[in-house]
Protein backbone atom coordinates (compact mmCIF):
# COMPACT_ATOMS: atom_id res chain seq x y z
CA UNK A 1 0.00 0.00 0.00
CA UNK A 2 1.55 3.29 -1.35
CA UNK A 3 0.06 7.08 0.52
CA UNK A 4 0.65 10.16 -0.51
CA UNK A 5 0.26 13.15 2.00
CA UNK A 6 0.23 16.85 1.78
CA UNK A 7 -1.01 19.54 3.46
CA UNK A 8 -3.64 21.64 1.72
CA UNK A 9 -6.39 24.10 2.84
CA UNK A 10 -4.72 23.86 6.18
CA UNK A 11 -5.42 20.03 6.69
CA UNK A 12 -3.94 16.62 6.06
CA UNK A 13 -4.61 15.07 2.21
CA UNK A 14 -3.85 11.37 2.34
CA UNK A 15 -4.44 9.07 -0.15
CA UNK A 16 -3.84 5.84 0.03
CA UNK A 17 -3.26 3.05 -3.24
CA UNK A 18 -3.67 -0.50 -2.95
CA UNK A 19 -3.54 -1.47 -6.88
CA UNK A 20 -0.69 -2.80 -8.66
CA UNK A 21 0.22 0.42 -10.73
CA UNK A 22 3.69 2.15 -11.36
CA UNK A 23 5.62 4.49 -9.11
CA UNK A 24 5.05 6.95 -11.91
CA UNK A 25 1.45 6.27 -12.33
CA UNK A 26 0.75 6.81 -8.83
CA UNK A 27 3.38 9.65 -8.52
CA UNK A 28 0.84 11.23 -11.54
CA UNK A 29 -2.15 10.25 -9.66
CA UNK A 30 -1.19 12.01 -6.73
CA UNK A 31 -0.16 15.20 -8.47
CA UNK A 32 -3.30 15.60 -10.07
CA UNK A 33 -5.44 15.39 -7.25
CA UNK A 34 -3.26 16.97 -4.89
CA UNK A 35 -3.44 19.99 -7.54
CA UNK A 36 -7.41 19.82 -7.81
CA UNK A 37 -7.72 20.21 -4.07
CA UNK A 38 -5.54 23.54 -4.82
CA UNK A 39 -7.68 24.79 -7.03
CA UNK A 40 -10.78 23.86 -5.16
CA UNK A 41 -8.77 25.40 -1.79
CA UNK A 42 -8.30 28.63 -4.21
CA UNK A 43 -11.61 28.75 -5.40
CA UNK A 44 -13.86 28.27 -2.32
CA UNK A 45 -11.22 29.06 0.72
CA UNK A 46 -12.80 31.85 2.59
CA UNK A 47 -9.71 33.05 4.06
CA UNK A 48 -8.19 33.77 1.03
CA UNK A 49 -8.62 37.46 -0.27
CA UNK A 50 -8.65 36.24 -4.02
CA UNK A 51 -11.33 33.62 -3.79
CA UNK A 52 -14.33 33.41 -5.80
CA UNK A 53 -15.99 32.85 -2.43
CA UNK A 54 -14.22 35.69 -0.53
CA UNK A 55 -15.04 37.94 -3.41
CA UNK A 56 -18.70 37.10 -3.39
CA UNK A 57 -18.60 38.07 0.59
CA UNK A 58 -17.02 41.48 -0.09
CA UNK A 59 -19.68 42.49 -2.71
CA UNK A 60 -17.27 42.08 -5.38
CA UNK A 61 -19.60 39.76 -7.41
CA UNK A 62 -22.64 38.47 -7.38
CA UNK A 63 -23.14 35.00 -6.93
CA UNK A 64 -24.46 34.55 -10.32
CA UNK A 65 -21.27 36.25 -11.79
CA UNK A 66 -18.85 33.55 -10.17
CA UNK A 67 -17.55 30.39 -11.55
CA UNK A 68 -20.36 27.61 -12.47
CA UNK A 69 -18.58 25.33 -9.98
CA UNK A 70 -19.15 28.19 -7.08
CA UNK A 71 -23.02 28.43 -8.19
CA UNK A 72 -22.80 24.47 -8.55
CA UNK A 73 -21.94 24.40 -4.40
CA UNK A 74 -23.94 27.26 -3.89
CA UNK A 75 -27.42 25.38 -5.14
CA UNK A 76 -25.96 22.24 -3.08
CA UNK A 77 -26.00 24.59 -0.16
CA UNK A 78 -29.62 25.31 -0.40
CA UNK A 79 -30.48 21.74 -1.31
CA UNK A 80 -29.03 21.08 1.91
CA UNK A 81 -30.38 23.55 3.79
CA UNK A 82 -34.15 22.74 2.90
CA UNK A 83 -33.54 18.58 3.77
CA UNK A 84 -32.12 19.58 7.24
CA UNK A 85 -34.57 22.04 8.12
CA UNK A 86 -32.30 25.11 8.33
CA UNK A 87 -29.67 22.93 10.31
CA UNK A 88 -27.60 23.29 7.72
CA UNK A 89 -26.81 26.88 6.86
CA UNK A 90 -23.32 28.14 5.37
CA UNK A 91 -24.84 31.87 5.38
CA UNK A 92 -23.75 33.61 8.93
CA UNK A 93 -24.07 37.37 9.51
CA UNK A 94 -24.30 37.91 5.02
CA UNK A 95 -20.96 36.03 5.06
CA UNK A 96 -20.59 32.73 3.20
CA UNK A 97 -18.53 29.78 4.25
CA UNK A 98 -19.27 26.66 2.49
CA UNK A 99 -16.39 24.43 4.16
CA UNK A 100 -19.29 21.58 5.79
CA UNK A 101 -20.05 21.23 2.42
CA UNK A 102 -17.27 21.80 0.09
CA UNK A 103 -14.63 19.02 1.47
CA UNK A 104 -16.80 16.53 1.23
CA UNK A 105 -17.74 17.13 -2.35
CA UNK A 106 -14.08 17.91 -3.43
CA UNK A 107 -12.94 14.17 -1.57
CA UNK A 108 -15.42 13.04 -4.01
CA UNK A 109 -14.61 14.43 -7.61
CA UNK A 110 -10.87 13.56 -6.24
CA UNK A 111 -11.90 10.18 -5.86
CA UNK A 112 -13.62 10.19 -9.46
CA UNK A 113 -10.87 11.83 -10.55
CA UNK A 114 -8.68 8.76 -9.73
CA UNK A 115 -11.59 6.00 -11.03
CA UNK A 116 -11.14 8.21 -14.11
CA UNK A 117 -6.92 7.40 -14.46
CA UNK A 118 -8.20 3.32 -13.79
CA UNK A 119 -7.52 3.03 -9.96
CA UNK A 120 -9.96 0.87 -7.92
CA UNK A 121 -8.47 0.30 -5.19
CA UNK A 122 -7.89 3.75 -2.70
CA UNK A 123 -9.18 5.96 -0.16
CA UNK A 124 -8.91 9.64 -0.70
CA UNK A 125 -9.13 11.33 2.86
CA UNK A 126 -9.11 14.88 3.64
CA UNK A 127 -8.50 15.73 7.75
CA UNK A 128 -10.94 12.42 9.18
CA UNK A 129 -13.80 12.71 6.03
CA UNK A 130 -13.04 9.73 3.94
CA UNK A 131 -14.29 7.98 0.51
CA UNK A 132 -13.32 4.59 0.46
CA UNK A 133 -13.50 2.64 -3.04
CA UNK A 134 -12.70 -0.73 -3.61
CA UNK A 135 -10.50 -2.54 -0.68
CA UNK A 136 -6.70 -3.12 -0.11
CA UNK A 137 -4.91 -6.32 -0.63
CA UNK A 138 -5.67 -8.04 2.56
CA UNK A 139 -9.15 -7.61 2.96
CA UNK A 140 -12.22 -7.11 1.06
CA UNK A 141 -12.97 -3.67 2.43
CA UNK A 142 -11.59 -0.85 4.18
CA UNK A 143 -11.04 -0.80 7.72
CA UNK A 144 -11.63 2.76 9.47
CA UNK A 145 -11.50 3.76 12.98
CA UNK A 146 -13.54 6.23 14.61
CA UNK A 147 -11.34 9.08 16.85
CA UNK A 148 -11.78 8.87 20.47
CA UNK A 149 -12.62 12.37 21.57
CA UNK A 150 -11.60 12.22 24.90
CA UNK A 151 -7.87 10.83 23.74
CA UNK A 152 -6.99 11.63 20.15
CA UNK A 153 -4.67 8.96 19.99
CA UNK A 154 -7.37 6.38 20.03
CA UNK A 155 -10.07 4.83 18.28
CA UNK A 156 -12.59 3.82 20.22
CA UNK A 157 -15.09 1.54 16.88
CA UNK A 158 -13.61 0.32 13.62
CA UNK A 159 -15.82 -0.14 10.62
CA UNK A 160 -15.48 -2.17 7.33
CA UNK A 161 -16.76 0.02 4.27
CA UNK A 162 -16.17 -0.90 0.21
CA UNK A 163 -17.40 2.17 -1.96
CA UNK A 164 -18.93 4.45 0.64
CA UNK A 165 -18.14 7.85 2.41
CA UNK A 166 -17.48 8.38 6.01
CA UNK A 167 -16.96 11.84 7.79
CA UNK A 168 -16.81 12.94 11.71
CA UNK A 169 -17.86 16.47 12.85
CA UNK A 170 -16.76 17.68 16.03
CA UNK A 171 -15.88 20.63 17.84
CA UNK A 172 -13.25 18.21 20.47
CA UNK A 173 -10.33 19.83 18.85
CA UNK A 174 -10.98 23.27 19.88
CA UNK A 175 -10.92 22.14 23.87
CA UNK A 176 -12.51 19.75 25.66
CA UNK A 177 -15.32 19.87 28.50
CA UNK A 178 -16.08 23.68 27.61
CA UNK A 179 -18.79 24.09 30.50
CA UNK A 180 -21.76 26.83 31.03
CA UNK A 181 -20.63 28.64 33.87
CA UNK A 182 -24.76 29.36 33.92
CA UNK A 183 -26.10 26.34 34.08
CA UNK A 184 -23.32 24.26 34.92
CA UNK A 185 -23.99 22.17 31.72
CA UNK A 186 -21.95 21.32 29.31
CA UNK A 187 -21.42 23.53 26.52
CA UNK A 188 -21.82 20.51 24.16
CA UNK A 189 -23.66 17.66 24.37
CA UNK A 190 -22.80 15.65 21.92
CA UNK A 191 -19.38 16.08 21.20
CA UNK A 192 -18.35 13.74 17.98
CA UNK A 193 -20.95 12.53 15.15
CA UNK A 194 -19.44 9.96 12.37
CA UNK A 195 -21.46 9.49 9.63
CA UNK A 196 -21.00 6.88 6.93
CA UNK A 197 -23.50 7.58 3.58
CA UNK A 198 -23.40 5.95 0.53
CA UNK A 199 -20.52 8.99 -0.76
CA UNK A 200 -17.80 10.97 1.11
CA UNK A 201 -20.20 14.55 0.06
CA UNK A 202 -23.25 13.30 1.74
CA UNK A 203 -21.56 11.78 4.87
CA UNK A 204 -19.76 15.16 5.16
CA UNK A 205 -22.69 17.54 4.32
CA UNK A 206 -25.44 15.75 7.25
CA UNK A 207 -22.83 15.41 9.16
CA UNK A 208 -22.23 18.97 9.25
CA UNK A 209 -25.87 19.61 9.51
CA UNK A 210 -26.75 16.43 11.94
CA UNK A 211 -23.76 17.86 14.45
CA UNK A 212 -25.47 21.21 14.79
CA UNK A 213 -28.80 19.71 15.81
CA UNK A 214 -27.34 18.38 19.22
CA UNK A 215 -29.27 15.28 20.90
CA UNK A 216 -31.48 15.30 17.95
CA UNK A 217 -28.64 14.95 15.18
CA UNK A 218 -28.43 11.19 15.51
CA UNK A 219 -32.20 11.07 15.28
CA UNK A 220 -32.00 12.63 12.62
CA UNK A 221 -29.71 10.21 10.70
CA UNK A 222 -31.45 7.38 11.42
CA UNK A 223 -34.70 8.91 9.38
CA UNK A 224 -32.64 9.45 6.62
CA UNK A 225 -32.30 6.94 4.21
CA UNK A 226 -28.98 5.73 2.79
CA UNK A 227 -27.21 7.07 6.55
CA UNK A 228 -25.58 5.46 9.25
CA UNK A 229 -24.24 7.43 12.24
CA UNK A 230 -22.27 6.96 15.47
CA UNK A 231 -22.83 9.63 18.16
CA UNK A 232 -20.82 10.36 21.02
CA UNK A 233 -21.60 12.62 24.21
CA UNK A 234 -19.60 14.39 26.54
CA UNK A 235 -20.18 11.53 29.12
CA UNK A 236 -18.30 9.44 26.51
CA UNK A 237 -21.96 7.71 26.00
CA UNK A 238 -22.26 6.94 21.89
CA UNK A 239 -25.81 6.42 20.37
CA UNK A 240 -25.72 4.63 17.02
CA UNK A 241 -28.82 4.24 14.38
CA UNK A 242 -30.36 0.93 13.52
CA UNK A 243 -28.61 -0.42 10.95
CA UNK A 244 -24.90 0.96 11.98
CA UNK A 245 -23.34 -2.43 13.33
CA UNK A 246 -24.17 -3.85 9.89
CA UNK A 247 -20.19 -1.89 9.46
CA UNK A 248 -18.92 -3.37 12.08
CA UNK A 249 -19.48 -7.24 11.33
CA UNK B 1 -12.18 28.57 35.75
CA UNK B 2 -8.98 30.78 36.68
CA UNK B 3 -6.63 31.80 34.53
CA UNK B 4 -4.09 28.47 35.31
CA UNK B 5 -6.82 26.66 34.63
CA UNK B 6 -7.72 28.15 31.44
CA UNK B 7 -3.77 28.00 30.17
CA UNK B 8 -3.41 24.21 30.95
CA UNK B 9 -6.54 23.71 29.01
CA UNK B 10 -5.12 25.47 26.33
CA UNK B 11 -2.09 23.73 26.44
CA UNK B 12 -3.37 20.30 26.83
CA UNK B 13 -5.08 21.09 23.78
CA UNK B 14 -2.02 22.07 21.48
CA UNK B 15 -0.50 19.06 22.93
CA UNK B 16 -2.81 16.37 22.21
CA UNK B 17 -2.90 17.73 18.69
CA UNK B 18 0.71 17.78 18.06
CA UNK B 19 1.12 14.43 19.64
CA UNK B 20 -2.49 12.81 17.53
CA UNK B 21 -1.12 14.38 14.44
CA UNK B 22 2.39 13.01 14.93
CA UNK B 23 0.92 9.83 15.30
CA UNK B 24 -1.32 10.20 12.22
CA UNK B 25 1.01 11.21 9.88
CA UNK B 26 3.72 8.89 10.68
CA UNK B 27 6.61 11.39 11.01
CA UNK B 28 5.93 11.55 6.80
CA UNK B 29 4.22 14.80 5.85
CA UNK B 30 5.83 17.90 5.47
CA UNK B 31 4.33 20.93 5.42
CA UNK B 32 3.40 22.36 1.66
CA UNK B 33 5.02 19.34 0.39
CA UNK B 34 4.14 16.24 -0.76
CA UNK B 35 5.75 13.06 0.51
CA UNK B 36 4.96 9.41 0.20
CA UNK B 37 5.37 6.63 2.13
CA UNK B 38 5.75 2.54 1.25
CA UNK B 39 3.74 0.92 4.23
CA UNK B 40 1.28 -1.45 5.55
CA UNK B 41 -0.75 1.45 6.08
CA UNK B 42 -2.21 0.41 9.12
CA UNK B 43 -2.71 2.38 12.25
CA UNK B 44 -2.66 0.54 15.49
CA UNK B 45 -4.49 1.96 18.60
CA UNK B 46 -3.29 1.25 21.68
CA UNK B 47 -4.82 -1.29 24.28
CA UNK B 48 -8.09 -0.88 25.64
CA UNK B 49 -8.80 1.27 29.12
CA UNK B 50 -11.64 1.35 31.61
CA UNK B 51 -11.96 5.02 31.56
CA UNK B 52 -12.52 7.36 28.12
CA UNK B 53 -10.53 10.25 29.61
CA UNK B 54 -6.97 10.69 29.50
CA UNK B 55 -4.74 12.22 32.15
CA UNK B 56 -3.54 15.56 30.97
CA UNK B 57 0.32 16.53 30.52
CA UNK B 58 1.22 18.80 33.10
CA UNK B 59 1.25 22.60 32.44
CA UNK B 60 4.05 24.72 31.70
CA UNK B 61 5.07 26.30 34.49
CA UNK B 62 5.60 30.31 33.18
CA UNK B 63 4.01 32.80 34.72
CA UNK B 64 2.30 34.94 31.82
CA UNK B 65 3.82 38.71 31.85
CA UNK B 66 0.14 40.39 30.42
CA UNK B 67 -1.49 42.13 32.85
CA UNK B 68 -5.24 43.20 31.25
CA UNK B 69 -7.79 45.76 32.05
CA UNK B 70 -10.06 44.74 34.03
CA UNK B 71 -13.62 44.14 33.24
CA UNK B 72 -15.40 41.60 31.25
CA UNK B 73 -15.48 41.33 27.23
CA UNK B 74 -17.58 39.75 24.88
CA UNK B 75 -15.47 39.22 21.65
CA UNK B 76 -17.44 39.35 18.11
CA UNK B 77 -18.71 36.78 17.16
CA UNK B 78 -16.67 33.93 14.47
CA UNK B 79 -18.46 31.68 12.17
CA UNK B 80 -17.27 28.30 11.98
CA UNK B 81 -19.16 26.80 9.28
CA UNK B 82 -21.05 24.32 11.67
CA UNK B 83 -22.39 28.19 13.48
CA UNK B 84 -21.96 30.76 15.66
CA UNK B 85 -18.87 30.99 18.24
CA UNK B 86 -18.21 33.85 20.68
CA UNK B 87 -15.95 34.11 23.95
CA UNK B 88 -16.46 36.11 26.83
CA UNK B 89 -13.50 36.97 28.81
CA UNK B 90 -13.68 38.51 32.80
CA UNK B 91 -9.74 40.21 33.97
CA UNK B 92 -9.97 40.82 37.33
CA UNK B 93 -6.85 42.45 39.11
CA UNK B 94 -5.10 42.72 35.62
CA UNK B 95 -5.68 38.63 34.95
CA UNK B 96 -7.71 36.79 32.77
CA UNK B 97 -9.78 34.49 35.62
CA UNK B 98 -12.50 33.52 33.13
CA UNK B 99 -12.88 32.65 29.47
CA UNK B 100 -16.54 31.17 29.03
CA UNK B 101 -18.92 30.21 25.62
CA UNK B 102 -21.50 33.00 24.75
CA UNK B 103 -22.58 31.10 21.76
CA UNK B 104 -21.38 27.72 20.11
CA UNK B 105 -22.10 25.97 17.56
CA UNK B 106 -25.41 23.69 18.83
CA UNK B 107 -29.20 24.33 18.81
CA UNK B 108 -29.41 27.97 20.35
CA UNK B 109 -32.93 26.07 21.53
CA UNK B 110 -34.91 27.92 18.84
CA UNK B 111 -37.24 25.02 17.66
CA UNK B 112 -37.15 24.19 13.86
CA UNK B 113 -39.11 21.71 12.92
CA UNK B 114 -37.56 17.98 12.69
CA UNK B 115 -38.91 14.76 12.03
CA UNK B 116 -38.73 13.30 15.52
CA UNK B 117 -41.08 11.09 15.83
CA UNK B 118 -40.65 8.33 18.61
CA UNK B 119 -37.37 6.29 17.59
CA UNK B 120 -36.56 2.77 19.85
CA UNK B 121 -33.94 1.76 17.12
CA UNK B 122 -31.36 4.09 18.17
CA UNK B 123 -29.12 2.44 20.52
CA UNK B 124 -26.19 3.20 23.15
CA UNK B 125 -23.19 2.18 24.19
CA UNK B 126 -19.99 3.24 26.39
CA UNK B 127 -17.32 4.10 24.01
CA UNK B 128 -13.97 1.47 24.77
CA UNK B 129 -10.80 2.20 23.29
CA UNK B 130 -9.72 -0.72 20.43
CA UNK B 131 -6.74 -1.95 19.83
CA UNK B 132 -8.10 -3.11 15.82
CA UNK B 133 -5.52 -2.24 13.48
CA UNK B 134 -7.31 0.07 10.93
CA UNK B 135 -6.20 1.82 7.62
CA UNK B 136 -7.37 5.28 8.72
CA UNK B 137 -9.28 6.75 11.36
CA UNK B 138 -12.41 9.55 11.19
CA UNK B 139 -12.53 12.11 13.07
CA UNK B 140 -13.59 15.98 13.61
CA UNK B 141 -10.61 18.24 12.16
CA UNK B 142 -9.04 20.71 13.83
CA UNK B 143 -11.00 24.40 12.75
CA UNK B 144 -9.41 26.37 15.62
CA UNK B 145 -10.26 29.77 13.78
CA UNK B 146 -13.32 30.94 14.56
CA UNK B 147 -12.18 29.93 18.30
CA UNK B 148 -9.03 32.46 18.08
CA UNK B 149 -11.19 35.09 16.20
CA UNK B 150 -13.37 35.51 18.98
CA UNK B 151 -10.92 34.62 21.25
CA UNK B 152 -8.46 37.66 19.79
CA UNK B 153 -11.08 40.19 19.80
CA UNK B 154 -12.11 39.49 22.99
CA UNK B 155 -8.49 39.95 24.23
CA UNK B 156 -7.96 43.53 22.28
CA UNK B 157 -10.41 44.91 24.02
CA UNK B 158 -8.72 43.99 27.13
CA UNK B 159 -5.24 45.54 26.36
Amino acid sequence: MIKKIATIMTMPCTLTFADKKSTKEINDAAKTVFNYLISVDETFSPFKPASEISRINRKEIKVNEAKKEVQDVLKLCNQTKKVTADYFNVVQNDQIDPCGLVKGWAILNAAKLLSKMGFKNFMVEIAGDIQASGHPKDKNKWTLGIRNPFDITQVVKSVKLNGKGIATSGTYMQGLHIYDPVSKKPAEEILSLTVIGPNVYEADRFATAAFAMGEKGIKFIENYPGLEGYAINHEGIATYTSKFATFTK
Amino acid sequence: MNYKKYFLALATVVVIVLIGRWRLNDNSSQPADVSSTSSSGDFSSSSSSSSPYSSSPSAPSTQPTETWKDGSYTGQTANAYYGDVQVKVTVSNGKITNVSFLNYPQDNGTSRRINSYAVPQLQSEVIKAQSTSVNAVSGASFTSQAFTTSLQSALDQAR
